[in-house]
């Protein structure tokens, strides 16, 4: 049984979100800052968890193009990594993309410290001109 | 005695040592669980830790980058605030001869109008004309005319009150309104106005000259006009004072010609103080 696909809008405040189970893709792009971070990720990550949970060793590719995100989301999105993580070291293959801007120091910065969670993931950095 | 078979049976010298092995095996099967649970607990507290630290150093970036955006919109601020104050100068101010504009002096004039209704204080209005400005412009050229209008609004500039509002009337010609200056006091200023400018040589480098300039005042004693045939009450004024100016020019110029009016009606006193002091 496949899930649901899932696709939310972008906002000024929050990302586009997209998650395509038939190929096994999910995106998060833009700007991240939604006035309740819990009510916005909170439906992404359980959507995630369950095609996790219901594909058991489908490959997954995650691109994620931020330009923005608020401490909150910050939090959103390590949940997100560690669930990740967690999947990759029971055997599911796992890349993440985390696309920036090459002129923004602090996206660099922070995708190289998620790396650093990253034992059995895969996880590439890809300096990005069209994020911006 | 019925329980002594079994008792026998269990009997050993040994009971106090067993008892101990027994409950230090008890510890040591609690132990191995404990290790795992601080094992686990270290894991979850080594990823807390990585993670507040990634959080602080995020919440610090996301400060500086919020005071650089602050800087800039402060600048920006700053920056159109001075484009403002640029374009209210530009809107009020003649350019060349840093005196204010028709409009923005008819302003003044106005506010003073009615800022006197109540006190009926003397209220004096010059127009002042280059003589013969063409003649200046024809014969050293434009740069020099435009020196000369600027050297003859220093010397208004320099010999007027604070209270005085100059403004570039027209091409060479310029409006003076003195508050609170009755007509006598207005002409003997006007005088001396006219003096410094005839004494004043001009020079643009190339050449040096001098100009004249004749004075029309036109004193408002009373209360205000009330002149329905004109849009602006302070028009009245002008007219009368145009008319003095007219009459220093008809006289041969470089000179002062001044009349008061009051609301009876116009009191054509025209004083001759021109001739005298060509």
């Amino acid at each position: 049984m496949t899930p649901n696909p899932l696709y939310i809008d972008a906002t000024p405040r929050s990302p586009r979100v997209e998650l395509d189970p038939a190929v096994g893709h999910l995106s998060l792009s833009g700007e991240s800052y939604p006035e309740d971070a819990s009510a916005f990720y909170g439906p992404i990550l359980q959507n995630v968890a369950q095609y996790l949970a219901t594909t058991t060793d489908a490959p997954l590719t995650v691109d994620v193009r931020f330009i923005y995100f608020n401490s909150s989301s910050a939090k959103a999105i390590m949940n997100l990594f560690q669930m990740l993580e967690v999947n990759a070291e029971k055997g599911r293959k796992v890349t993440v993309n985390w696309f920036y801007d090459p002129e923004d120091d602090l996206m660099a910065e922070m995708g190289e410290d998620f790396a650093e969670d990253f034992l059995h993931a895969s996880f590439y950095l890809k300096p990005d001109s069209e994020v911006a | 005695m019925t329980h002594s078979s079994d008792k026998d049976s269990e009997f050993t010298l040994f009971e106090d040592e067993d008892r101990v092995l027994q409950y230090a095996e008890t510890i040591l099967g609690g132990l191995d669980e404990t290790t795992r649970l601080i094992r686990s607990l270290t894991l979850a507290y080594k990823r807390a830790v990585r993670e507040q630290k990634r959080m602080v150093r995020l919440s610090d970036r996301n400060q500086e980058e919020l005071m650089a955006v602050k800087a800039r919109l402060e600048g920006e601020v700053r920056a159109r605030a001075e484009l403002v104050e640029q374009f209210r100068i530009l809107a009020t101010t003649d350019a060349l001869t840093e005196t204010y504009l028709r409009g923005h002096f008819l302003e003044l004039c106005n506010h003073e109008l009615k800022a006197r209704s109540r006190s009926q204080d003397p209220l004096t209005m010059a127009l002042l004309d280059v003589d013969k400005f063409k003649e200046v412009n024809d014969t050293y050229g434009h740069a020099a005319g435009d020196q000369a209008l600027k050297t003859l609004c220093n010397v208004l500039k320099d010999n007027l009150r604070q209270s005085d509002i100059i403004a570039r009337w027209g091409g060479e010609e310029f409006a003076i309104m003195m508050p609170r200056t009755a007509n006598d006091d207005a002409a003997a200023l006007a005088e001396r106005l006219r003096q410094n400018i005839a004494d004043k040589t001009i020079s643009d480098g190339r050449c040096s000259f001098a100009i004249t300039a004749s004075f029309g005042l036109c004193t408002l004693e009373g209360p205000n006009p009330v002149d329905s045939s004109r849009k602006d009450p302070i028009d009245t004024l002008f007219h009368h004072a145009d008319r003095a100016l007219y009459q220093a020019k008809t006289n041969g110029r470089n000179a002062v010609v001044s009349s008061v009016y009051s609301a009876g009606g116009t009191a054509g006193k025209q004083a001759a103080m021109a001739q005298a002091r060509r």
